[in-house]
């Protein structure tokens, strides 16, 4: 009952994102925050209605709640009008969000410069009613201990699903990486900030569908940040009393394709669950691509400096390797000219270990897209292993910077160079326990494969 | 009057045969490092005839202790009145911190022990009002350290090292007076300070890496309690007590460090936090039976929805529930002639049921306690024991708790307990 209602609100606020996309004629990357307040209504009342009253900009539904940005002149309206709501923009206020950081950065929490999950929440938040115009938060699913899996959309229309390829950009599969976290998370709000300053970040969030994930697995995080450093997997409590599936083994390309690159074991560190997506952190990352067209992605990692593409289940090339090393190599050196740092690439598989089950085959083995994992630094265990020092975040951002605005650019234009129009747009059937996808990606780069 | 202390006798011997035999117990909610040992439910600490006729405590005059459950209660002391109370425990747990769930697994579960003075208090009459004074460590932090070494090939290669200690202290000022024959009132304001420390320490031999994880709260609350006791007739007296939600503040200070021969990587923190304490609120009666035979029952609910925990900087999820514990005790009151003076010697026995308000894994501890005593006009000794099982978490969790209470009455010549 209660996940029937949370679908019917998500139906009802994407309804209500696309109409209030499609009526606006221009993008406004900014509102004046004086005029504006953040309302939050009980889903039971009828918003429908309400939105095609009131100029109301939906920003996130959370539990029974949804809320909305509106220009206070409204407000005595709606009340008049029979409708029960609540003033909420102190919690998404740019300021409380900079106390939360402060908190973090400047008191130095557990986490110290790193964000815990409450502070990405407050942060995601900020972000999406700060800039209502090009960003708009998702929770495509919910994890084990019922924390929301946020993924932020960044366009210049972002209530509306239009006719450009999406990239994802992922981060914290593995709980102990929290420098994965920060990378993607940067990456958006840089593109945020940057969108009336910069033409080339307003060209590509115009003609793209970024969407941010920083965290995969928040439950794996708290635990991370609150009992032990070095956790990696989600908090599955697993029949043997072990605990823990490794997500980035519970995807469901070749999931259990051998135990190299995954165990059945439950207390292993690479335990791939009782069945592909078994774990719904794995099954949020697939409703979002089931929903959103997503023509490329990279999965953040730690630590080694590599970026790694598919197959990771198998040794052997894909039909692409050509197109994906030339995409990593490029990648590479965009990094090296940051600031000389080197990551290696390669065939993930050769390069790294074995993995099957991980999100890169996943995405490149059902969807045909470039879907990449980047170990981000250091290189090894005496260089920090898992571990980066605070300052060292912003060095790794901006080192990572170009190489994933060289692929979103690359994207957006093989979409292009494909001329597919919307409406053969999304001609894929999913099956529940199985994806097949039925006709090749428009905007991928790889053309015509049939799903295996 | 009797000749011989056949019945303490027969105590001394139960007790020394249950020492040996029990070896572990209770563990409540130990997912949480700011957990208390033994029960979330804490109301002042036990003293050996509370703790012998199942926690009762409500309506039990007699006891210093009752200044942090129903300070009314302590109108019905001598004039003068001292007492020292400690304890040993025995307290069992099975997840607590990263053991048990998810980085070190044990076969079984954990025992944590330790001696600790319970409480020292004094309290004297002047003119209609009672002034008490107590000092009480009333909650304990500590759990069972461990480490853990990983040996391949004749080589230690990982090496952990955890370990937990804290208590919490409360210092209390009582005021209590009569309002005529059958009322009695009181008031006890309470001052908490305690810590939390802890450390884990991992070695990696082969690399020289070390990782380093230290936690350390100060902690201050402060709470105030009210008590009233109405004595109905001369069989039944009923107590009543209340305390509202009160507040502990604690100062963290947090250090992690990567440590290898090329790399120094520290996160250091600092916190101020918030602690919300529920409200209580309890009820209890005592009735007599004939004279030297006294039952008691408590009831004591713990307002626990409106628990709140913040933790540098965050506030963590805790599932927790309204709780109502109940217990019920009895005292027999033997008296015997020894070397020529009148001695009386009671006789503890008591059921509790002490439900923990952790939802996940919903659990409830039941205990049966005993305990004996003897003493004179001037003073009185009593040792109790509780011995808790518990339900619900699936791991059987057993706590013991052996208290010994000496209770001094200067320059009194009746037992309080021989109205």
């Amino acid at each position: 009952m209660e996940k029937e209602k949370r679908k019917l609100v998500l139906i009802v606020l994407l309804v209500l994102s696309a109409v209030a996309g499609l009526s606006r004629q221009a993008p406004c990357p900014e509102l004046p925050s004086e005029t504006y307040e953040v309302i939050a209504l009980n889903a039971g009342q009828d918003l429908r209605s309400l939105r095609f009253s009131f100029p109301l900009d939906p920003l996130l539904a959370e539990g029974d709640k949804v809320y909305f940005l509106i220009e206070r002149k409204y407000l005595g309206a709606i009340q008049e009008a029979g409708y029960t709501f609540s003033i909420e923009t102190g919690r998404f206020d740019r300021k409380n969000e900079k106390n939360l950081r402060w908190q973090a950065d400047g008191q130095g929490g557990l986490n110290g410069a790193y964000h815990s999950y409450l502070e990405l929440s407050a942060e995601l938040k900020s972000l999406a009613s700060t800039y209502p115009a090009l960003a708009r938060l998702y929770i495509p699913g919910k994890s084990l201990e019922n924390r929301n899996i946020y993924a932020l959309k960044i366009s210049d229309r972002p209530g509306l699903s239009e006719d450009e390829p999406g990239i994802a950009l992922l981060g914290a599969h593995h709980a102990r990486e929290w420098i994965s976290v920060e990378v993607p998370l940067l990456i958006g709000r840089y593109l945020l900030e940057n969108y009336d300053r910069e033409a080339r970040v307003k060209d590509l969030v115009n003609s793209a569908e970024i969407w941010i994930v920083p965290l995969v697995n928040p439950d794996g995080l708290e635990y991370s940040i609150l009992n032990y450093r070095l956790w990696r997997k989600n908090r599955r409590l697993n029949p043997d009393g072990s605990f823990g599936v490794d997500l980035n083994r519970n995807y469901s390309y070749q999931w259990a394709y051998d135990d190299l690159g995954s165990s059945p074991e439950p207390s292993a560190a690479v335990f791939r669950g009782t069945g592909p997506f078994s774990e719904p952190e794995t099954e949020a990352i697939r409703n979002l691509f089931q929903n959103h067209r997503i023509s490329a992605a990279i999965s953040y990692h730690s630590f080694s400096q590599l970026i790694l593409y598919p197959w990771g289940y198998l040794d052997q090339p894909t039909e692409d390797e050509t197109l994906l090393q030339s995409l990593a190599s490029e990648m590479a050196r965009l990094i090296s000219q940051v600031n000389g740092r080197t990551y290696q690439t390669g065939r993930a598989s050769a390069s790294l270990y074995l993995t099957n089950g991980d999100f890169a085959d996943w995405a490149y083995g059902f969807f045909r897209i470039p879907a990449f994992t980047i170990e981000l630094p250091p290189v090894d265990l005496i260089q920090g292993g898992f571990l980066n020092s605070e300052s060292d975040i912003e060095l790794i951002f901006r080192e990572n910077l170009p190489a994933a605005l060289y692929l979103i650019e690359q994207t957006v234009a093989s979409y292009a160079r494909s001329g597919v129009g919307p409406a053969l747009f999304l001609k894929r059937e999913f099956e529940k326990d199985r994806e097949s996808v039925v006709k090749s990606r428009p905007g991928a780069v790889f053309k015509g494969k049939e799903s295996r | 009057m009797r000749k011989l202390p056949v019945k303490s006798l027969l105590f001394i011997i139960i007790y020394l045969i249950n020492i040996s035999a029990v070896l572990a117990q209770t563990g409540p909610g130990q997912y949480t490092e700011e957990a208390p040992l033994g029960s979330w439910n804490i109301l002042g600490p036990g003293t050996a005839a509370s703790l012998g006729s199942g926690f009762c405590r409500l309506a039990r005059p007699g006891t210093l202790g009752a200044a942090y459950s129903n300070p009314s209660l302590l109108t019905f002391l001598p004039p003068v009145a001292l007492s020292l109370s400690c304890s040993f425990n025995q307290t069992q747990l099975f997840s607590y911190w990263l053991v048990n769930t998810g980085v070190i697994a044990t076969s079984g579960n954990l025992t944590q022990r330790s001696w600790q003075l319970d409480h020292i208090g004094l309290s004297f009459r002047t003119g209609g009002w009672t002034i008490g004074l107590g000092a009480a460590l009333t909650e304990n932090y500590g759990r069972p350290g461990l480490e853990y070494r990983y040996v391949y090939n004749q080589e230690v290669y990982n090496q952990l090292q955890i370990w937990q200690t804290g208590y919490l202290s409360s210092w209390a000022i009582t005021l209590a007076r009569k309002l005529g024959q059958k009322i009695s009132i009181g008031l006890s304001l309470v001052q908490e300070r305690g810590s939390i420390e802890r450390s884990l320490d991992e070695f990696w031999m082969q690399e020289q890496i070390q990782l380093l994880d230290y936690r350390y709260q100060k902690i201050r609350g402060f709470m105030a309690l009210a008590g009233m006791s109405y004595e109905v007739n001369d069989r039944l007296l009923l107590g009543l007590s209340f305390s509202p939600p009160s507040y502990r503040k604690s100062q963290g200070d947090s250090s992690l460090s990567y440590l290898t021969p090329l790399e120094e990587i520290r996160i250091q923190g600092k916190s101020s936090d918030r602690i919300k304490r529920p409200p209580v609120v309890g009820m209890g009666g005592r009735l007599v039976i004939r004279p030297g035979l006294e039952i008691f029952l408590d009831a004591i609910y713990f307002g626990w929805k409106q628990y709140s925990f913040f933790y540098f900087g965050e506030e963590q999820p805790r599932n927790f529930r309204n709780i109502l514990t109940l217990a019920a005790g009895l005292e027999y009151l033997g008296k015997f002639r020894f070397l020529g003076r009148n001695w009386s010697s009671p006789y503890f026995l008591g059921l509790a049921i002490d439900p923990q308000p952790d939802r996940d894994p919903g659990s409830t501890y039941y205990y049966l306690t005993f305990g004996s005593g003897f003493g004179n006009a001037s003073w009185r000794l009593s040792f109790s024991t509780a011995l808790g099982l518990e339900s619900g978490s699936g791991h059987k969790l057993k706590r013991q708790k052996i208290s010994v209470t000496l209770d001094f009455y200067p320059r009194v010549k009746r037992l309080a307990a021989e109205k």
